[in-house]
């Protein structure tokens, strides 16, 4: 029997470690990812879960832990967010390399400085080029299956690389929607009894792990398998989500496309806020537009041709990042544009529009705006400059907040 | 190597379970102390390894273990223990791994790592009161990137970044006492040069469940500037001078295990050693040597 | 282009050498590059260096393939890594090495054809290892006919910079010494223009591999004993079983693990992996571990 409760993304990022039976859980806590291991430990403090949270004293310790009881032979969860997950980056790039499989979750949260608790997406798409797989979530549902959908992928023996389920801070975090949460039963029958493969530790098959190779060519082989592996996890990942489907009705390809088969014009975005951009859709449908969304679910590999398949004959993309890169633009602009350049088809004027960095809201008035503007660039024929969503009235804030701080004459 | 409990230097003679062949420098002082501690805790053993010298003990495809080896990172050795520790456990627990396959897990690191970096991890670790084993091989610098001064680095030697006038002039950290504050189950210096001393205490930490922490004082020909040749004498006067103090934390209390009566100059230690050869000539620095004397000899007066 | 190798052992000061040679070359007017190579080995473990000198900007980076002279410091190096240090010989090839072999011998080991131009260790001074550096640069750039002696004593001079005054007088002696001893052969090494000969790198489309191998992990124990750290050795221990008592100190203290025991309870020296640190003959309390020249005996087993 599967039933329906209200949870926030961080419970039910929860339920899916719970539902996946995790063995393992290495924890330190942060805002606002600390409600997950709190979730995870009371369940295991009241005997609902069988698994055992180590506290650590930093995520760098937390992420060096996860990979090593992964080489070690148990199932293992972890979580964290931001400036955790930057502490921790230096294992976010060493153990891919190890190849073996864990899930970590992401709450995104702005990166300092300044520092903030609120939401974009720098944290997780710092760690782009770690060689951990991304999925990306944009509701409370989308995350528990995310989460064992991760599994799934990471313990396939062509894969073994760790997967980043990524969701929002504050808007999915702390935000309740109802969830369908599966059966214990069906997730195990789904996904399997944890085999550990070769990556165990034991008195009677010693193995030595992590290595250091001092050879250019060595070197250059283990790393670009992690790389074919990740790209693998395209295809993996495919027949993971057609088996989720059959098994628990929901349905999550590799790019979530909405009302794009007629479309002229689209938003591309990765995250909660793209369930707004289903809103302004529906709002500019209703005043004759042809326009849709394009979500990337998983940024890592990347499914550059799907999206080329769902880009062909759009005459504009507006591209919102809720990210940024200094001194370039918008990060998912930049992968997007990147797929498209050279490719044989008919691909569309696509526009950079950078919103929502520390948790600003987008609102559906400049959703409008930015479908607006595609119509002109793509009537102009030419490609707009990157644009920050950014309002009078909000410098004008900004302006008085500087008189507070005196520093309006520096 | 003997079976069995080590009654005499004889019964450390014999097959080792580290095996020759590594890329380590001639005459390590390090890793005397890894293979010694390898002999007296068996085969059944992995090692989590922190950036240093001794990360070159394993290069693909290459192990001298018999057992098994995983590198993490300068600053999460002991983190990584801990994963490696806690699966063991689960497996065990859950009736996945026989008991008779568990492990020893043992972090390796050099000073580098222990006085710094993975202070914060090692810390935590024996707070968790985690059931591992720490070898720390204090070679008493950055070794494995040409010896720059590290927290364990002592009042006066000359290292890659502490090349002039008086050599480094921060004092080392005691690390032993930081440790000893956390309470773990087992505490101990050890050197190579003193195998008896270092098997008894290896094994008086076997028959414990907890944090087992050893500092081993690691000659280093390379970094220290010395002949191969003198690792054993220049480890055995740190001990006779009184300068590497053998000792154990046990049950809350520190004992001395070697109490040398009639100490040896620290000078007949410091000369050895091209480290300290600014101490000698162009003529001796006797203010300098006094210093170093003295805080030896305070340190004997206050235990 | 000049295209000059080192090869030595690790703390034999062959980096230094490339340098000296390089700055020569630099404050001749030429063009350089300098560079060591070495991976995790320590000292006592092969290693090399090269020079690279030309009239215009160097564009070729990394070893050298070709080289115009090689340079070997220990001859010891023509029995353990042979292959490496004699790799790309040309036609004009010209090697260096210091050696007590005679001609013949030299010429059958390198079995080359090419000018061999040889020292003899009883012609330097006893303590000659430790001014390796100069006599290897101040041949070197004699042979090349390109440098003159002021310049190469500016270059000892301004690599030694940090050592004390005596030692740069010692050095400088013996780089002159060498210099004009080797007079007779300047301009025996000459120049090789660019490298043309192209060969297809057959390069491949690399097929993704089970995560169980893709990755550096070693499933198996001891693997380490198929390095043959013996070719580190300058200087080796021999057991005088006359005076062994079997106490087996020096197994105990050999940090290498390469002292085994045999079935009288004796120790044996495996010198496939004995690296020379000598802690055997110090610690053995009968002493019956004796220091011999490893050359010597090296030269003795060809």
């Amino acid at each position: 029997m599967t039933h329906q409760i209200l949870v926030t993304g961080n419970a039910a990022a929860a339920w899916g470690a719970r539902l996946s039976s995790v063995d393992y859980i290495p924890a330190f806590p942060i805002t606002p990812q600390t409600e997950i291991i709190e979730t995870l430990s009371g369940w295991i403090n009241n005997g609902e879960m069988d698994s055992h949270l180590t506290m650590y004293e930093s995520e760098h310790s937390m992420i060096t832990a996860a990979g090593s009881a992964a080489t070690a032979g148990v199932r293992v969860f972890t979580a964290t967010s931001s400036q955790g997950l930057m502490y921790g980056m230096e294992m976010i790039f060493a153990i891919p390399g190890w190849r073996v499989p864990f899930v970590l979750v992401n709450v995104s949260r702005g990166l300092a400085s300044p520092i903030t608790l609120e939401c974009d997406h720098n944290d997780i798409l710092a760690a782009r080029d770690s060689g951990c797989i991304q999925i990306h979530c944009s509701t409370c549902q989308e995350i528990l299956d995310s989460v064992i959908i991760g599994y799934k992928i990471s313990e396939h023996i062509k894969i073994r690389l760790p997967v980043i389920v990524n969701l929002d801070g504050f808007y999915l975090s702390f935000t309740r929607e109802p969830v369908e949460i599966p059966e214990q039963h069906k997730v195990i029958q789904y996904l399997g009894e944890y085999n550990p493969m070769n990556d165990i530790y034991s008195a009677s098959a010693p193995q030595a792990r992590g290595l250091i190779v001092l050879v250019g060519s060595q070197y250059s082989y283990f790393r670009y398998q992690a790389h074919l592996a990740n790209l693998k996890a395209l295809d993996v990942y495919k027949e993971a989500a057609e088996e989720f489907t059959l098994q628990f009705g929901r349905n999550y390809s590799v790019i979530e496309s909405y009302k794009i088969d007629d479309a002229e014009y689209c938003f591309i975005m990765v995250g909660s806020f793209s369930t707004k951009a289903k809103s302004a859709a529906d709002l500019l449908r209703s005043e004759g537009w042809r326009i849709g969304l394009i979500r990337p679910r998983l940024i890592r590999p990347f499914p550059s041709e799907e999206l080329r398949i769902l880009l062909s004959g759009i005459k504009g993309a507006a591209v919102i990042d809720q990210n940024i890169s200094f001194g370039k633009g918008g990060i998912l602009y930049t992968e997007i544009t990147s797929a498209l350049y050279g490719a044989d088809g008919n691909y569309p004027v696509t526009g950079s529009f950078i919103g929502g960095l520390g948790g600003r809201d987008i609102t559906i008035d400049e959703f409008i705006v930015i479908a607006g503007e595609m119509r002109e660039y793509v009537q102009k024929g030419k490609q707009p400059d990157t644009r920050l969503l950014f309002t009078e009235d909000e410098l004008q804030q900004i302006k008085k907040i500087q008189l507070i701080a005196g520093t309006e004459n520096s | 190597m003997s079976e069995g409990l080590i009654k005499n230097i004889k019964d450390l003679a014999g097959e080792h379970n580290l095996a020759s062949g590594t890329s380590i420098c001639a005459g390590c002082g390090a890793l005397e102390t890894v293979k010694l501690f390898c002999d007296i805790l068996g085969k059944n053993t992995v090692f989590v390894n922190a950036a240093g010298c001794m990360t070159l003990l394993a290069i693909y495809p290459f192990t001298p273990f018999s057992g098994s080896w995983l590198y993490t990172a300068m600053a999460s050795a002991s983190a990584g223990a801990q994963g490696i520790r806690d699966a063991l456990d689960i497996l065990i627990k859950k009736g996945r791994l026989s008991a008779a396959e568990d492990l020893k897990v043992i972090v390796l690191t050099g000073d580098g790592s222990a006085y710094g970096m993975g202070l914060s991890a090692t810390s935590a670790a024996i707070d968790r009161c985690l059931d591992f084993y720490y070898l720390c091989y204090n070679n008493e610098g950055y070794g494995n990137t040409g010896h720059q001064d590290s927290a364990a680095t002592p009042y006066g030697a000359r290292t890659a970044t502490s090349s002039s006038g008086a050599g480094f002039i921060g004092r080392k950290k005691d690390l032993f006492s930081i440790w000893a504050a956390h309470k773990p189950a087992y505490l101990a210096t050890v050197i190579a040069a003193e195998p008896m001393d270092f098997a008894r205490k290896v094994e008086t930490a076997m028959k414990i469940k907890g944090p087992k922490m050893f500092i081993s004082l690691a000659p280093c020909p390379t970094g220290w500037h010395y002949e191969p040749h003198q690792t054993v004498s220049i480890g055995k006067l740190a001990v006779q001078t009184g300068i590497w103090p053998l000792k154990e934390y046990k049950d809350g209390k520190v004992t001395h295990t070697k109490v040398i009566k009639e100490k040896l100059p620290v000078e007949e230690y410091l000369k050895l050693q091209g480290r300290f050869e600014h101490l000698f000539t162009p003529e001796k620095n006797l203010v300098l040597i006094n210093e170093i004397q003295s805080s030896v000899d305070q340190y004997w007066i206050d235990i | 282009m000049y295209r000059i190798r080192f090869h030595g052992r690790g703390g034999e000061g062959m980096k230094t050498a490339s340098r000296i040679l390089g700055s020569s070359f630099f404050f001749e007017g030429f063009q350089v590059q300098d560079a060591p190579k070495y991976g995790a080995e320590r000292r006592g473990a092969p290693v090399s260096a090269y020079v690279r000198a030309d009239h215009k900007q160097i564009y070729e980076r990394g070893e050298i393939h070709k080289p115009d002279l090689i340079v070997i410091a220990d001859e010891t190096l023509l029995h353990v890594t042979r292959n490496t240090v004699l790799e790309g010989i040309h036609e004009n090839t010209v090697i260096f090495i210091i050696s007590a072999m005679s001609n013949s011998e030299l010429e059958e080991i390198i079995n080359s054809g090419k000018s061999i131009i040889k020292i003899d260790p009883a012609a330097l001074p006893e303590n000659y290892h430790r001014f390796l550096s100069p006599i290897t640069a101040s041949a070197s750039a004699c042979f090349t006919g390109k440098i003159q002696s002021s310049n190469l004593i500016r270059g000892v001079k301004d690599e030694l910079k940090t050592v004390k005054d005596d030692l740069i007088i010692e050095n400088v002696a013996i780089a002159e010494k060498i210099f004009n001893e080797m007079k007779s052969y300047s301009g025996i090494v000459t120049e090789t223009g660019e490298i043309t000969v192209l060969r297809d790198p057959q390069l491949i489309t690399l097929p993704l591999h089970n995560s169980s191998i893709a990755t550096p992990v070693i499933r198996t124990v001891s693997t380490s004993v198929k390095n043959q750290t013996g070719s580190w050795r300058t200087a080796r221990p021999v057991v005088l079983y006359e005076k062994c008592s079997g106490c087996m100190m020096c197994n105990v203290y050999c940090p290498d693990s390469a002292i085994t025991k045999n079935k009288d309870g004796f120790p044996v020296i495996d010198y496939n992996h004995c690296k020379g640190c000598l802690i055997c003959c110090e610690v053995c309390p009968s002493g019956a571990i004796r220091k011999e020249n490893e050359k010597i005996r090296r030269s003795e087993t060809v």
